[in-house]
């Protein structure tokens, strides 16, 4: 009797294990607990350096190590065609470093939009345009700056939240942020591009 | 009076809502932030940048609108150039990429190697055209 092994692979998996298996990098499922078992435990790949590296595995390589250790079964490779495996040594972060970044990306992000929003308000006349406005709508030009630009500052900033979804700590919506489906989007980006670029170099690994 | 002054407040109010939207989607969707955050690996603090951006748009709204003085002088002076000139740069390159620019050029021109010269020569030339324009065209 054949048995039906399902395979779910994933896109990317980062490891800190040089010995990759394919419970590693995909869900298993059979009817024969046996073999899902053995399946789960087949080696798919060693990392041979130290060094932070990474690999790419095609699914039929994966079918064709399955095939050699389960005779007589059959397969069904669901999910992603290419496996990107990231190979990151365990290390001890560095806590004084890694807030050393954060200051520094916080800086340029603080200095950075301020810098956008001060260029729009000036590239857009944004204060002239106000002192037309209250000219249009109290009848005479303000000497200073009027409700306008307080509800205007106001506006931005709520505005902003809205944008991201959150007061400060407190999540407005249970949505990821438009900066949180950037990360990931991102993310993928480098996977279909560490794809290609290692099917054009004939880096991954696939069948002959 | 009041009605008008309502009136004016509302405009303001709405006005800033839609401005910050597109303000946002533009610093975020070009994929500035999410590559700092990739860079120096600090996905889990995300929320705190973006309080930062909040904060610093914000701010320099207010200090547009309202040109209120800066304390710290030079120090300021440094820490908004050094800054905001990082950031500049770096919206420039995401732009670029954004607008495949560069793939496109190299494509045309049939270059295969050299990207990173090129990417130097772009660096060093925004630093050189942005030196001579403040400096030598007054």
């Amino acid at each position: 009797m054949t048995n039906t092994i399902y395979l779910k692979i994933s896109k990317s998996i980062c490891t800190s294990n040089k010995i990759v298996t394919l419970k590693d990098m995909a869900t298993i499922y059979c009817n024969d607990e046996n073999i899902k078992n053995e399946v789960e435990q087949l080696n798919i790949y060693t990392f041979k350096s130290d060094s932070d590296s990474k690999i790419i595995i095609s699914s039929l390589k994966l079918i064709e190590l399955i095939e050699k250790a389960i005779l007589n079964s059959q397969i069904v490779a669901l999910g992603e065609i290419d496996t990107v495996i990231y190979y990151k040594k365990a290390k001890k972060e560095n806590k004084l470093l890694t807030y050393i970044k954060i200051v520094l990306a916080c800086l340029i992000a603080f200095f950075g939009s301020a810098y956008a929003i001060m260029t729009y308000n000036v590239d857009v006349s944004a204060s002239e345009l106000f002192l037309l406005l209250n000219k249009l709508i109290l009848g005479k030009y303000p000497n200073g700056p009027t409700i306008l630009e307080f509800s205007y500052s106001i506006g931005l900033s709520i505005g902003i939240f809205v944008f991201f979804n959150h007061f400060f700590t407190k999540k407005i919506s249970r949505e990821p942020s438009p900066l949180e489906v950037q990360m990931r989007l991102y993310e993928q980006d480098v996977n279909t591009a560490e794809v290609i670029s290692s099917d054009r170099n004939k880096e991954s690994i696939d069948v002959n | 009076m009041l009605i008008k002054n309502i009136f004016l407040g509302f405009i303001g109010f709405s006005s800033g809502i839609i401005i910050a939207g597109a303000f946002i989607a533009l610093i975020s969707m070009i994929g500035l932030i999410p590559r700092l955050i990739s860079k120096t690996k600090t996905a889990k603090k995300i929320m705190l940048y973006e309080n930062i951006l909040t904060l610093g748009a914000t701010y320099g709204n207010l200090v547009t609108i309202y040109k209120f003085p800066m304390p710290l002088g030079v120090f300021s002076l440094f820490l908004h150039g050094s800054f905001s000139g990082i950031f500049v740069g770096m919206l420039a390159g995401a732009i670029a990429e954004t607008l495949n620019v560069i793939p496109i050029f190299s494509r045309r021109a049939k270059l295969r190697k050299g990207l990173p010269y090129i990417l130097l020569s772009i660096g060093i030339g925004k630093t050189v055209g942005s030196l001579v324009q403040f400096y030598l065209l007054k």
